[in-house]
């Protein structure tokens, strides 16, 4: 059986996914955020982290609304990070979090399907573990940070 | 690829847009400026270089403005076809980005939209600034123009 850390993520809206425990660089509490214009209202702000400019996604904000509905009551912000081949630097970006990470232990007698009511995480989850009887996705965050995902949501 | 270096730094309601020097036509003075009652975002025209161009105010939103802010000092005019294309602003500088060690930075593919102009980002006092074609943002203006037409239309 094998046995890993990883971060549980509490996003706004009463969203939950999980990251691998390296993916989680650091959480950042009301740093200052600077909003760009003309960018999708789930993505508009940036914020300055270890001398790059950082994007800070509303994953809540992407999955659930079509507008800024969800407000975000928290100023946590967690840095996520990534790599698209394992040959390649490590990437940089961030996420609105509704509240600290958890850093929890996940097994393989956890993993679950994607419950029907979820399905919005599917074009970015790895796979998904039960969690205290809740069904949590660990997000793909290479993925999420993609230009070909991002190309998607345009599309569709 | 030549990097590029010179830049005309636009700056209007606290918003600092950057656009490559050689896609500049001319900075001329808001006094130059045959100002009109609006139609298709246009607040006024500006009669030189032996052509007609119409004249746009953009706030820091990058959305149309209807009138023209008192600040509003200077006009530049980009380059465009058929005729040179103008934003009125509040400063206007010219800055070598080499020279003053500036570093832009590509935007997220998580913050970029089909219409938008802008192309990066870059660190630029105490603000996070634009940079933009000049292309693009002549692009930019005449598509939200269509839409400013399209929606006085939809209440007509």
């Amino acid at each position: 059986m094998t046995e890993s850390r990883a971060w549980l993520l509490h996003f706004a809206g009463g969203l939950k996914a999980a990251v691998g425990l390296h993916e989680m660089s650091q959480v950042l509490i009301s740093p200052t955020l600077f909003e760009i214009p003309t960018t999708p209202y789930y993505s508009s702000d940036v914020l300055i982290f270890q001398n790059r400019i950082l994007p800070v996604l509303n994953i809540s904000n992407m999955l659930l609304a079509n507008k800024k509905t969800i407000i975000v009551t928290t100023r946590v912000i967690g840095v996520a990070v990534y790599q698209h081949e394992s040959t390649e630097f490590s990437q940089y970006a961030s996420m609105y979090l509704d509240g600290m990470p958890e850093n929890i232990m996940v097994n393989d007698n956890q993993i679950c399907d994607l419950p029907k009511e979820q399905k919005y995480w599917e074009p970015f989850a790895l796979s998904c573990f039960s969690y205290h009887e809740t069904a949590i996705p660990i997000i793909d965050l290479a993925y999420l940070f993609s230009e070909e995902f991002n190309a998607i949501k345009h599309r569709a | 690829m030549t990097e590029i270096s010179l830049y005309v730094l636009l700056v209007f309601d606290g918003r600092y847009l950057f656009i490559p020097q050689h896609e500049v036509e001319s900075v001329e003075i808001i006094s130059d400026v045959k100002l009109i009652d609006t139609s298709e975002g246009v607040v006024g025209w500006f009669y030189g270089h032996g052509l007609e161009s119409p004249v746009y105010s953009l706030n820091d939103n990058l959305s149309l403005l209807l009138e023209i802010p008192k600040k509003r000092d200077y006009l530049v005019l980009l380059k465009a076809n058929p005729q040179p294309i103008g934003i009125i602003c509040d400063e206007v500088e010219s800055i070598n980005l080499q020279k003053e060690l500036l570093q832009p930075q590509e935007l997220h593919v998580v913050m970029k939209t089909p219409t938008s102009p802008i192309r990066q980002l870059l660190r630029y006092q105490d603000k996070i600034a634009c940079i933009c074609s000049g292309t693009a943002l002549v692009k930019y203006l005449s598509h939200i123009s269509k839409q400013l037409l399209n929606s006085e239309d939809g209440v007509l």
